[in-house]
């Protein structure tokens, strides 16, 4: 399983999920490093959890759906989103048609200017986003729930988006350590804004990751004080120029 | 001197002798870029960021650095980041930077990296920031941290 995360914020959408996908019976199981957030069709971003053969034929259909675009009524996506997962999960040769998957999807509604973001379900269901939307495996939801409510003080509606993908990956990451059995590895994480997606590639996390370092040590900071690297009782053995 | 070869140097400076997280090199390099009478060209270049200046190649170099035995990644509990801790050999390699920087009439260079590391050495992270926006508010421009006037 999975967990998926989205976020809307001031001026767009944030998708973000674990990368580990897991296959086998319960201990005996599989870990591998896989891909669960994408653009798979021109301006639409999905992230999906659940059965993977189900989620690459609805991703498979998506793409090739050459008439749908984000400029048409979104009410009108949601039904096309809703036919597409139907007949994936009607065509037998797509092994596990039946197994429970759920995606979240996003884009910027032309018609209405504005980010928009819709939580799939395989059962036929789906619910707009308005701020924080979980999928995947329940306890996973439940500590990313956990994680969301530590910071409840934090208003997802007041942040620009930069920022929402800094408390968005700290909800990810809280939850990934707590070591959830079938949610694990890096962070993804997208993002739909006006101008257009953005996939966030393992680079540009790093940058992300380490901003959130940053303020989780300003936190301690603010009740601690601050701790400097040159207060270290290591002997120094650096070197100095000449005077 | 290649922009490589002054982080090593910043690296190799007393001062930090457990090593730096990656925003304090960040922040140190990008004040020698400022500050420093250095050929450009053996500046990094910066890009307001998360967290205000910020030079990708930097993140590169330091993981170079570590494949090459340079320096040693330490990780910290609780965070993602590693500190990159300066060993005998960055010692040695410090010294030998040193010489190349005297060769080359770069010595006010390197003694103004050696201020600036003791000055980010000896700070926290949230008057590191504060003083970087103060005098950089360019780069503060893009910052996720907000700043009271």
């Amino acid at each position: 399983m999975t967990l998926i995360v989205a976020v809307r914020c001031r001026d767009g959408v944030i998708l973000g999920s674990d990368s580990q996908e897991t296959r086998g019976e319960r201990g005996r199981r599989l870990a591998r490093s896989t891909r669960k957030v994408y653009e798979p069709h021109p301006g639409f971003l999905l992230a999906w959890a659940g059965a993977q053969d189900v989620a690459q034929g609805f991703a498979l259909c998506l793409k090739r759906a050459n008439d749908m675009s984000p400029n048409e009524d979104r009410l009108a996506i949601k039904d096309r989103l809703h036919a597409i997962l139907s007949d994936v999960r009607k065509d037998p040769s797509v092994e596990g048609r039946s197994d429970n998957v759920e995606f979240l999807l996003a884009w910027w509604s032309r018609q209405e200017n504005k980010p928009v973001a819709l939580h799939l379900l395989s059962g036929g269901a789906g619910e707009w986003v308005n701020d924080w939307e979980f999928g995947g495996i329940r306890l996973g939801i439940e500590r990313a729930n956990f994680a969301v409510g530590a910071m409840r003080y934090i208003d997802p509606g007041a942040l620009t988006l930069e920022q929402a993908k800094i408390v968005a990956l700290k909800v990810l990451r809280d939850t990934i350590e707590t070591s959830v059995e079938g949610i694990g590895g890096r962070v993804q994480m997208g993002a739909v804004r006006e101008s257009g997606l953005e996939i966030i590639e393992e680079a540009d996390m790093r940058g992300l990751h380490d901003t959130v370092d940053l303020w989780e040590t300003q936190c301690i900071e603010l009740l601690l004080g601050s701790a400097s690297p040159s207060a270290s009782e290591t002997p120094d053995r650096g070197v100095r120029p000449p005077s | 001197m290649k922009r490589r070869d002054w982080l090593l140097l910043f690296a190799a400076y007393e001062g930090a002798p457990d090593g730096l997280d990656p925003i304090r090199f960040q922040k140190g390099l990008f004040l020698f870029a400022k500050r420093a009478r250095a050929p450009e060209r053996s500046k990094y270049v910066f890009k307001p960021y998360d967290y205000g200046p910020m030079s990708a190649t930097i993140y590169s170099d330091l993981d170079r650095l570590v494949d090459e035995g340079l320096l040693e990644r330490v990780s910290v509990p609780g965070k993602q980041w590693s500190r990159y801790k300066p060993s005998r050999v960055t010692f040695r390699e410090g010294q030998r930077l040193l010489k190349q920087a005297e060769d080359e009439k770069l010595l006010d260079a390197a003694r103004e990296l050696f201020e600036i590391k003791k000055d980010v050495s000896g700070m926290g992270f949230n008057e590191l920031l504060e003083r970087v926006y103060a005098d950089y508010p360019e780069f503060a421009a893009n910052s996720i941290f907000r700043r009271s006037a």
